[in-house]
């Protein structure tokens, strides 16, 4: 299969995907970074996904506080829910 | 530290030199392939990056491997340094969230524990998990230098640990738990 280069996300992209995981988990993104015991129920690959959109964000923002710029929106990479199941179906077959 | 250029062309060779042994059995890549990608718009080969891909093998088993590299002083140096990663092979919950198997134990009951799962993050020292939810700390393990984990490393062990079973992952990779 290929390696896929992401499509940078705009700055709002981001914030849904930070809305998103805060909906999950019940929890803000402050109370993730500024209460290390909170991060105990989130699980690693979630809580490094969480850091990683927290850690875009800023650099958006640095990025936009040295130009001035405005982030145009680009399609994000869409990610469908399927069940594991229908990836064993395609295995068998 | 790494560039982006240097890491897009060393995950690619290894990535082809691994595929075609990893997935011999039939496995199946979530999401049609490893997800990479600088995120700046501004500086778009450049950190911040992240690599996130997994694969599921026919027996139920699959490994995601994770990866995520900030920038380093300003963006203009184009530098990376690695700040999270989790590299997990086990058994797969059938549930996926966003291509990949539920982990959320919110989410569902009793999310199956990884055979392995070796873990750095920004909230946690790095660590290990063995068959267990438990976080198995780098004091207790030696023979294995958890934060300096190397991806493909981790996933010829799983590849030698599917050709032969009776050797644990663990063995493999060098890792004895301290008791």
């Amino acid at each position: 299969m290929p390696i896929q280069i992401q499509s940078a996300s705009s700055m709002l992209e981001v914030e849904q995907d930070i809305r998103s995981l805060e909906a999950q988990y019940k929890m803000s993104s402050d109370d993730f970074c500024a209460h290390p015991t909170v991060s105990e129920v989130v699980p690693e690959f979630d809580a490094i996904e969480w850091n990683f959109l927290l850690m875009q964000k800023r650099a958006m923002q640095e990025d936009a506080c040295s130009a001035g710029n405005v982030f145009q929106a680009q399609s994000a990479t869409q990610i469908s829910n399927v069940d594991t199941s229908s990836i064993l179906d395609k295995i068998a077959a | 530290m790494i560039s982006w250029a240097s890491y897009l062309r060393n995950f690619t060779e290894r990535y082809d030199a691994i595929l075609p042994d990893l997935l011999k059995d039939g496995a199946l890549e979530f999401n049609g392939g490893p997800i990479l990608g600088p995120v700046a718009h501004k500086y778009p080969r450049s950190a911040p990056w992240r690599c996130d891909w997994g694969a599921m093998f026919p027996d139920g088993m699959y490994f995601r491997v994770k990866e995520t590299f900030d920038r380093v002083k300003t963006p203009f140096a184009g530098l990376g340094m690695r700040v999270h990663f989790s590299f997990h092979y086990g058994l797969a919950h059938t549930r996926l969230v966003r291509g990949f198997p539920e982990i959320n134990p919110r989410a569902i009951p009793s999310p199956p524990v990884a055979d392995l799962r070796i873990d750095m993050e920004v909230n946690k020292a790095p660590h290990i998990h063995v068959h267990s939810p438990e976080h198995i700390w780098q004091d207790s393990v030696s023979g294995f230098d958890i934060q300096e984990a190397d991806m493909f490393s981790f996933l010829e062990a799983v590849r030698n640990h599917r050709d032969n079973r009776t050797i644990p992952l663990v063995d493999l990779l060098g890792i004895k738990v301290l008791d």
